[in-house]
Parts: structure tokens; C-alpha cells; sequence
């Protein structure tokens, strides 16, 4: 039996008069669905606001509640399904009701696809009457009630557990630090006590050994600050371009003695990886706490496995997984033949701080460290396992794509590119060759140093034909690209720069870019270079 | 001679604890070990977990007379040894090193006999008040 048609306002006070939207672009239509709703009984008054296909129902829906919407359908249309899936989008913030399509038509795949999208129901504009608005009306009031009780359950749970994270993170971190400063605070205490008591009797070994404890306290708590700095993705990383397969063969050492003698290790690697841009130390961090959790998972010994290949992922696969992106991707997987995990320990393994090892013996940040890590190189991390059996995790890193053929022909190149002549300055040989290959494809003239010095000669030499200076910002050989910059700056202040770096903007070490300076965080896209170099070589020339 | 920061009293009782110091970390073992040593404790010995300082106890049952520990430790916890302590130490001295403060750790702690806490990081004058007043009980 249905219950009364009494909605309850959003904010709990009952009320009587319901506000209806209809949105057809029938006038006559329209009318019709007015009147049969002002003719539904039950002491209910009604406030009926119609509206064509035009945006600004949006707009109206944005400053106004509305207790139901009626969207008419044209089959030969397909408006009302837009505007139903911009009522539905998570992004468009309105005081969410339940919205009844009105159709021309009974097309059953119509319908499934109404429904799918979010209506709440589906009505004959033929058969239209008060007695059947009024049960439908009643009925889109408890599915929607059901909805937003839902709706509120999960955010609830949600925010319970991102509070448990946080405990989580807080109480973790508070107890590597107390014990950092209990070390820190005790030993300086006794040292105060040695030094202010009797001078006489100082011993200098003993003084000594303190100042080393304070010493080593600080730095354990300087790595701790790292590692969570990488797990929130703010750790500057000196990313290099890599061939996954070299760096799993130079960890492989590395590992085995990591793993000891009952576990085999198994490669498994692909033929011809396409290159990624990661930071080599992090990257062998990461394996290493991949390695030691799997030997804590085969108590008995086992086997694991290591794995490359070069996989796209395609729409279909991010759908299912929406922290990803369509696209090429390296993927290593890990696999390990040993007890496995529950759904619970799936849900919660990249949180920081989450471990189930004993108390004292897992610092439970290697994985939300590794998390951290992919995440931050662009790509992402999966993880499936069975109790008893194994487990498995592939990360996916983006393919560096410098020569990003896929995207050749978007790249807009100009004519007037070829009167212009850009210094590629890079240490690296292969990202120099890959910039110089990008840019001269560009259209442009290339001139080639692999160091700031070496920069410099060539711009006394030809700072006439030079527009432009592309340089690398950490360098060795004791200039950096800011120095030279700023050399260059005195002598030739006509010359643009562009900088780069495997840094982000905000996190080069030791300096801060001012106004004006132009940056590109390595890897970059060739339309994104394009579109750089040409924004800098016409800066105020408009 | 180190400098002393008990009076002359309480470091001649003092003198008379053997002091049992369990902590995971040695670097906090070592500094304790220090302020003990300073507050003129003779006696101090260590163990790096529960087991251990089970262990070292069962071979001598009059070796110690005071139990530092930290709660936080592999294998089995400060609360976990605290318990099996006082199936045989009905009386001795436990001071509960926490960086924990809440209600029911507490009370978890109370109800499991601890004589006292400690917070971390605290200075050596603090944990020299703790030896003070917890040694009241047995000397």
C-alpha cells in the first residue's frame, strides 16, 4: 500500500505544496500535464513552473528546489537525454530530485536507457491522468527517498573511514616522532647536564656519542618526513628516462638477497619495453618493499615472479578503474605465490600508516610509499589476490612519449617556425637527442650543448642566429641551468628561455621561478613543447 | 662521578634498584640507561622485547625490582608482558613508556596493574620524578 503523499522537505519540515518542474517544448503539451497535475486530490497544492529546452532550467534548478521534474522525451530528439545526464553528473550541484520522463512513445530501449541514465521513472504522455500522476509521483517519492538515504549512508561511510585514515596517519606518525624526540629531547638534556655541571670532568666520547644520537635521531626523522612525502606525491623526484627491463635486471641482485634462499625469483620480461621517465632510487625502493612483503606473505618460501609488458589501456578498462586514463602504458607485475590477502587488508594496503604486521615490525608505508610514487610518475597501481593462493600487483607507468607519433599531426606547425633558431642545453644524451628530434620536427633550427659552459661559448659565438635557450635546470659539471640563465641574462637580454626539468614547477630545489621565467616538467608532450616554445618566442610581440 | 640531580636520600635508594629497561629501539634502551645511571641507579638491564625480559627474569627471580617498558613493541606488547609480569610480580614497580594518552589505553593499562606512565619524549628530570615516586612502594 502506498503511504501519503507527503514529501518531506530537505530539511526535514513536512510540508504540503509540492513545486513541479515540467520541461517540454509542446505548449500545448505542456498545458495538459499542468492541468491533469493540478487535479491530483489529497488537500495538495501545487507550484508548477514550465520551461522549454533552454538552459536556463540549469540555471533555475541551481537557485531553486523542486520536488519532481517532468522531462518530456522526442523521439527524434535526443535533448531530454542530454539534459537528464547533465541533471545526473556528479559535477552539477543542484538540490537533487527525482526527474519522470514523459514519452511520445512506449520504446522499450528508450526506456532502459532513461532509466540507466538516472530517471526515476517513465510515463505515456497518451495515458496521462491525475489518479496515475499522482501513483507516480508517489512512487519516484520513495525510490528517491531510498536514493538519498543511500546516498547519505555511503558519503557517511566514506567520510568514516577517511576520518579512520587519518587517525590512522596521525597516530603513526606521532609515534615515530615521539621516539625520534624522546632520543632527541633526553640526550640533549643530558648533555646540558654534562656541560653546565663540572667542566672538569667533561668526557668528550661521551659527549660525543650523544651528539651522534641526536644526529642519527634527525635524520631517521628527516627519511620519515620523505616517505611521507612521496606517499603524498610532493617529494621532488629526479626522474630519468629508464628501460623497465635494465632496471629490474640491476635490482635483481638486490632483491634475491632481499628475499633469501627459499624464495626463486622469475623474470618474465617483454622484448622491447617502450621507455618511462621515473626517479631510478624511488623506483628500487619501491621494488624492494614489493620483495619484502611478498617474503613476509611466503613464510615457507615460494616464488616470485616479475613481469613486463607494453599494454594500452583502453575506455572500457578505465571505466572500470576511473583513477585511470586511456593510453600506452609499461606494465610491471609483481606476483607472489604466498597466503594472500582479504578483501579487508585489499581495501585498506596503500593506506598509510595500515599494516598487518606486528606492532614494531612494518613501518606500514611502503605501499602507500609505492602508491605515492606510481601516482606521482603519472600511472597507477592495481592489486588482486586470494587467500591461500598469491598475490598480484601491476603497476601501469605512462609510455614517455617524446616521439609522440599519435599525436603528430595535431601539432600545428608553422612556416615562420623555420626562421627560428633554438640551443637545446642537456646533459643527458638521450633526452637531448629525443628534445632535439621533438623540436626540429617542430619546424625549428637546432643548436646542440651538453653543458652550461659549453652554452655559453656557442652563444658568443651565435647569439645573432639564437632566439631561444632550452635548457635542462640541474646539471653537473658545476653550472645549472638557472646559472647560465642568469649569465646569458647579462649579455644577452633579447634571448628567451625555456627550462626544464623532472622537477615540478614549485619543487625545484633552491630555487623558486619569478614572474616571466617559462617552465616544462620533463616528461612533456610535444604539442605541449609547441605550444611553449611558440607562446615564449611571441611573448609581447602582440 | 656524574653530577647528581636526586638528593642524597633518594639516590641512596635509588642506589638500591635494579632497573629492568624494555624498549624495541636501543637508542632509547642506551638513553635511558644514561639518566638511570645519572640518577644513580647501580643496576640496569635491558632487554629489546617481552620475551626477552621474560626470559631474563625467569633466570633469576630477585634480579630486578623495577620495570621500565615501553608499550609499543613486536612481537608482544607493553600491555602483553605487563599481564604476565604480574602473574608472578604482584607488587613491582611497571612504568608504562606511551606516546598514547587516550581514556582507554589508560584504563587497558590500569586495569592490568601498571603503577605509572610515562609520556613520550620526556626529559631525564621527568623520568627521575617517576623513579621517585614509584619506588616508594618497594624500598
Amino acid at each position: 500500500m502506498l503511504s501519503p503523499l507527503v514529501y518531506k522537505h530537505h530539511k526535514t519540515q513536512e510540508f504540503t505544496k509540492l513545486r513541479i518542474m515540467i520541461v517540454d517544448n509542446d505548449e500545448t503539451a505542456r498545458f495538459n500535464l499542468k492541468k491533469n497535475i493540478l487535479k491530483i486530490s489529497e488537500n495538495l497544492q501545487f507550484e508548477v513552473e514550465e520551461y522549454d529546452y533552454v538552459p536556463d532550467i540549469f540555471e533555475r534548478l541551481q537557485t531553486h528546489s523542486f520536488d519532481c521534474i517532468f522531462l518530456t522525451h522526442n523521439p527524434n530528439s535526443s535533448d531530454s537525454l542530454n539534459i537528464l545526464k547533465k541533471l545526473n553528473h556528479p559535477d552539477f550541484n543542484y538540490n537533487f530530485c527525482p526527474c519522470i520522463i514523459v514519452a511520445e512513445t512506449d520504446n522499450i530501449d528508450d526506456i532502459v536507457e532513461f532509466l540507466r541514465v538516472g530517471a526515476q521513472d517513465y510515463v505515456l504522455k497518451k495515458t496521462i491522468s491525475p489518479e496515475m500522476l499522482k501513483i507516480t509521483l508517489q512512487k519516484a517519492k520513495e525510490i528517491f527517498e531510498l536514493k538519498r538515504n543511500w546516498r547519505q549512508a555511503s558519503e557517511q561511510i566514506n567520510n568514516a573511514r577517511k576520518m579512520e585514515a587519518i587517525g590512522q596517519l596521525t597516530s603513526g606518525v606521532a609515534h615515530d616522532f615521539n621516539n625520534l624526540l624522546t632520543v632527541i629531547m633526553g640526550n640533549v638534556h643530558l648533555l646540558r647536564r654534562r656541560v653546565s655541571a663540572n667542566t672538569d670532568n667533561i668526557n668528550p666520547a661521551d659527549l660525543h656519542d650523544k651528539i651522534n644520537a641526536i644526529d642519527m635521531a634527525a635524520v631517521k626523522g628527516a627519511d620519515l618526513v620523505r616517505r611521507l612525502m612521496v606517499f603524498t606525491r610532493q617529494s621532488p623526484l629526479s626522474e630519468e628516462t629508464v628501460n623497465i627491463n635494465d632496471l629490474i635486471t640491476e635490482t635483481f641482485e638486490l632483491l634475491r638477497r632481499t628475499l633469501g634462499e627459499a624464495i626463486e625469483i622469475k623474470t618474465i620480461l617483454s622484448d622491447d619495453p617502450w621507455p618511462v621517465s621515473l626517479d631510478v632510487n624511488e623506483f628500487e625502493n619501491i621494488m624492494i618493499n614489493f620483495a619484502i612483503n611478498a617474503r613476509d606473505a611466503m613464510p615457507k618460501g615460494g616464488r616470485l615472479t616479475i613481469e613486463t609488458d607494453n599494454v594500452i589501456l583502453d575506455e572500457e578498462y578505465t571505466i572500470g578503474h576511473p583513477e585511470t586514463s586511456p593510453g600506452s602504458y609499461v606494465m610491471i607485475a609483481i606476483s607472489d605465490t604466498g597466503i594472500g590477502m582479504d578483501a579487508d587488508v585489499i581495501s585498506r594496503i596503500f593506506e598509510p600508516f595500515f599494516t598487518t604486521k606486528e606492532a614494531g615490525e612494518g613501518t606500514g608505508l611502503g605501499m602507500s610509499m609505492a602508491y605515492g610514487f606510481i601516482r606521482q610518475c603519472g600511472g597507477h597501481i592495481s592489486v588482486y589476490s586470494e587467500l591461500d593462493h598469491g598475490t598480484i600487483f601491476r603497476i601501469y607507468l605512462p609510455k614517455l612519449t617524446f616521439e609522440n607519433t599519435e599525436n603528430i599531426d595535431d601539432c600545428e606547425i608553422d612556416d615562420n617556425n623555420s626562421n627560428h633558431t633554438i640551443l637545446i642545453v642537456e646533459d643527458d644524451e638521450t633526452v637531448r637527442d629525443i628534445a632535439t628530434n621533438m623540436i626540429q620536427r617542430l619546424g625549428y633550427k637546432t643548436l646542440i650543448a651538453n653543458n652550461g659552459r659549453l652554452a655559453l661559448e656557442m652563444l658568443k659565438r651565435e647569439h645573432k642566429n639564437i632566439d631561444m635557450i632550452f635548457t635542462d635546470i640541474v646539471m653537473p659539471g658545476g653550472m645549472s641551468g638557472i646559472e647560465l640563465a642568469r649569465q646569458m641574462r647579462e649579455f644577452y637580454t633579447d634571448i628567451k628561455i625555456l627550462f626544464t626539468s623532472g622537477y615540478s614547477k614549485n619543487s625545484i630545489p633552491d630555487y623558486e621561478l619569478c614572474d616571466g621565467e617559462h617552465m616544462i616538467s620533463k616528461p612533456y608532450r610535444k604539442d605541449v613543447l609547441a605550444q611553449k616554445i611558440k607562446s615564449i618566442l611571441y611573448e609581447g610581440s602582440q | 662521578m656524574r653530577t647528581s640531580y636526586v638528593d642524597k636520600s633518594s639516590r641512596e635508594k635509588l642506589s638500591r634498584l635494579s632497573v629492568l629497561v624494555v624498549d624495541d629501539q636501543p637508542e632509547i634502551r642506551i638513553m635511558v640507561r644514561e639518566i638511570l645511571g645519572d640518577a644513580g641507579v647501580s643496576r640496569v638491564l635491558e632487554a629489546s622485547h617481552g620475551r626477552d625480559a621474560l626470559t631474563l627474569m625467569d633466570a633469576d627471580f630477585d634480579m630486578v625490582n623495577f620495570i621500565i617498558c615501553d608499550w609499543n613493541m613486536p612481537s608482544m606488547t607493553g600491555i602483553e608482558f605487563l599481564r604476565q609480569v604480574r602473574t608472578v610480580y604482584a607488587d613491582m614497580p611497571f612504568l608504562m613508556v606511551t606516546g598514547r594518552a587516550d581514556k582507554f589505553s589508560v584504563v587497558e593499562a590500569r586495569n592490568a596493574g601498571v603503577s605509572g606512565f610515562i609520556r613520550k619524549p620526556f626529559s631525564p628530570g621527568q623520568l627521575e620524578e617517576k623513579l621517585r615516586v614509584l619506588m616508594r612502594g618497594v624500598l
